[in-house]
């Protein structure tokens, strides 16, 4: 019973690998990016095996973040309505995952320049993006244009799957030779 | 998140390796009963002390009556010099007895060359000792994570603190199998948190919640009626000084009583900023006026001298908050005769520097303000006094403490014994104090400061700086401690002599490195 309702509510599967592969796009990019930012105040002391242990930390963080987001999502479907998000997951999320992920990037860069912001201002920050994501969301399943666009994009975005899923089972690889 | 209460404390003495003794002994008697009779050696690290705002050396505040206190059954050096101007070289020197140069601890958040490592006071004073290891400063803890091998029981940063506003999941994880690396990447590159050279998180996910946490730390702060600025924060958690000290000073105790040799390390976060005292000690000092000293042309601030009263105030009163929980230390282990049989040291790791557009120790600088750091050694039983006016080097520790116990100095070792501890006052002997943050710690030294103090002059190198590339400074600090008078022009032949001992030491340090 439990496992009908479920599948009446979640997703299929065709719908939720492009989602993921935004997610893993943008989570694992971020970090990327800033890796290399690090690397030369690394490079200073730390040696190439130890640089790619600390890499390999950040795949895995990554990997639990990405599966934390999608989770996230798919309990969204399981709460709203189906014909809000389920029926319409490859869209949606993906704009939902562009619009919160892109935000905190765009956030965290101003903080790289800005240092702390107030709560206040975190906060209203927060409640903003969360409305311009569910607004755009919304929208974004109604225009046939943007439908195709986002769809398009999200389906292109697996072909990272076959890039980062790879270096996160060698980072795993490296932790577990690592720690025993 | 690994937090020790006192609670935890005694459980962890009770239950840990090693027999302990049934209880504390009358107070005033020796607690140790160590079967080989050698002594225990505790040394306690005040981070960020600098001598020269301490009473005990002469400072016109009272500031440290507690550690004059101290003083009264201690060896007291004077001249006593760290080897680096921060946390990684200044710690490393005191650990692994030698100096920057060597170890290769010159990076901010660095560590020891790999395979100088095994080199370091745990390996080398014996697994006769049960050797323990507490550092709140996490630079200073990756140092002790890296003698992890030779240390019986390593605690955590965040041990003893009773207040948690921090985020860091991994904070603590100090003895797991790769905590170096883990630090890197959990500490310091996926969140917003930590010291670190950039204000950028690795993660999306982390560094949203982590600086949520921070925002809410920022916009409803930790001031207080008893903190009027705030907690004292170590760049990843609040804490209070007087629990700190309390936990630490109930686990000497606890060590004390083992019977078995104890060799403790504890590494203490205050007085480094931020300089945060208690309401209580705030304002306690009269007006105070320094000498106001030229713009340096490697200092970035231009802060004027009112600023720098204000910076005086607030160093001072800390100081003497310090100072003061270090006082109710000093009298629970006398009560518990927990110093009979101890050597008991008190030092600092580097100091700080308030003049010539500089503030607090990220600085190229290294005059004396920070690098002329406080050393006691009080000796077992000790009752007087014995005050050490030659110039003296963190480097001196590890071949002092391995003769105390019995143990060989290596060769390797760059330090000598101190004086009043087997060793002579020797005149002609150069201290040095290496400050190379940003040069790679695989190649030659290229960007570097290097003072080199003989009896009482002092030459300061500076290399590689942009603009600021060659140039020596010389100072008869007898004369002219403040630093004012540059001799290096004027006093020609001391100079070149001074020089070319300074560019040869330099040479052979880099020699491995000359690949």
């Amino acid at each position: 019973m439990i496992w009908r309702f479920l599948n009446n509510r979640l997703p299929k599967f065709q719908s939720l690998l492009p989602v993921y592969a935004v997610i893993v796009f943008m989570v694992y990019t971020w970090t990327i990016y800033a890796f290399i930012r690090f690397l030369p105040y690394w490079l200073r002391f730390l040696n190439v095996t130890e640089i790619l242990a600390i890499f390999s930390y950040a795949m895995l963080s990554d990997c639990l973040e990405s599966l934390g987001f999608i989770f996230l999502l798919l309990v969204s479907c399981v709460i709203l309505p189906a014909r809000f998000l389920r029926n319409t997951f490859a869209v949606r999320g993906t704009v939902m995952a562009v619009c919160l992920l892109g935000a905190i990037i765009v956030y965290m860069n101003g903080y790289a320049k800005n240092g702390t912001p107030s709560l206040l201002s975190y906060i209203l920050w927060s409640l903003a993006i969360l409305a311009v994501a569910f607004l755009l969301s919304f929208l974004a399943a109604k225009i046939r244009f943007v439908i195709s666009a986002v769809e398009w994009l999200s389906s292109n975005m697996t072909i990272f799957l076959y890039i980062y899923i790879p270096l996160t089972i060698l980072s795993l690889l490296n932790v577990i030779f690592r720690n025993i | 998140m690994f937090k020790m209460t006192r609670r935890d404390l005694l459980k962890w003495a009770t239950f840990s390796a090693g027999t302990l003794l049934s209880g504390a002994q009358p107070a005033g008697r020796p607690l140790s009963n160590h079967k080989n009779n050698k002594p225990n050696i505790f040394i306690l690290l005040f981070d960020a002390m600098s001598a020269r705002h301490l009473s005990l050396y002469g400072y016109s505040r009272r500031t440290t009556p507690n550690l004059e206190r101290f003083a009264r059954r201690a060896a007291v050096y004077h001249s006593h010099y760290s080897g680096g101007n921060f946390t990684t070289p200044g710690t490393s020197s005191i650990l692994s007895g030698m100096y920057p140069w060597s170890s290769r601890a010159i990076n901010l958040g660095g560590l020891i060359q790999r395979d100088l490592a095994g080199r370091n006071l745990f390996s080398l004073i014996g697994n006769e000792y049960y050797r323990v290891a507490y550092s709140q400063n996490l630079w200073a803890d990756l140092l002790l994570r890296q003698f992890n091998a030779d240390i019986d029981y390593h605690f955590p940063p965040s041990a003893f603190k009773d207040i948690d506003t921090s985020a860091n999941l991994f904070l603590g994880k100090a003895t797991s199998p790769d905590s170096i690396m883990t630090f890197y990447a959990f500490d310091q590159f996926l969140p917003f948190g930590g010291i670190k050279p950039y204000k950028w998180s690795g993660s999306t996910s982390i560094g949203y919640i982590d600086n949520f946490l921070r925002s809410a730390r920022k916009t409803l702060g930790t001031k207080s009626v008893e903190y009027p600025f705030g907690l004292p924060f170590n760049g990843w958690y609040d804490f209070d000084i007087p629990t700190v000290l309390a936990g630490v000073s109930d686990l000497i105790e606890q060590l004390s009583a083992r019977n078995e040799p104890v060799f403790g390390y504890f590494h203490l976060w205050a007085p480094h900023e931020p300089m945060n005292p208690r309401k209580e000690f705030i304002g306690i000092f009269p007006e105070i006026k320094i000498l106001k000293k030229p713009q340096h042309p490697l200092s970035i601030y231009t802060t004027t001298s009112q600023e720098y009263i204000q910076l005086y105030d607030r160093y001072d009163s800390y100081i003497a908050e310090v100072d003061n929980e270090f006082g109710k230390l000093l009298d629970k282990l006398e009560s518990a005769g927990a110093l009979e049989n101890a050597y008991f040291i008190v030092t600092s790791d580097h100091g700080q520097l308030f003049e010539r557009g500089e503030e607090y120790h990220a600085t190229p600088l290294v005059y004396d303000p920070i690098i002329h750091i406080p050393l006691l050694i009080s000796s077992p039983g000790g009752m007087t006094r014995q005050d050490i006016l030659t110039p003296t080097s963190s480097v001196d520790l590890l071949p002092t403490l391995l003769n105390i116990v019995g143990q060989p100095i290596p060769r390797w070792a760059e330090g000598r014994l101190l004086p009043g501890f087997g060793g002579q006052p020797d005149g002609s002997r150069s201290i040095f104090t290496i400050e190379a943050k940003d040069n790679s710690a695989f190649k030659p030294l290229t960007e570097v400061s290097i003072s080199m103090i003989k009896d009482n002059l002092k030459l300061i190198y500076y290399k590689g700086y942009q603009n600021y590339n060659k140039i020596f400074e010389l100072y008869d600090l007898g004369n002219d401690l403040e630093e004012m008078h540059n001799l290096y022009k004027k006093d020609v032949l001391t100079a070149s002599q001074l020089k070319s001992e300074l560019l040869n030491a330099l040479y052979f340090a880099d020699q491995p490195f000359n690949r």
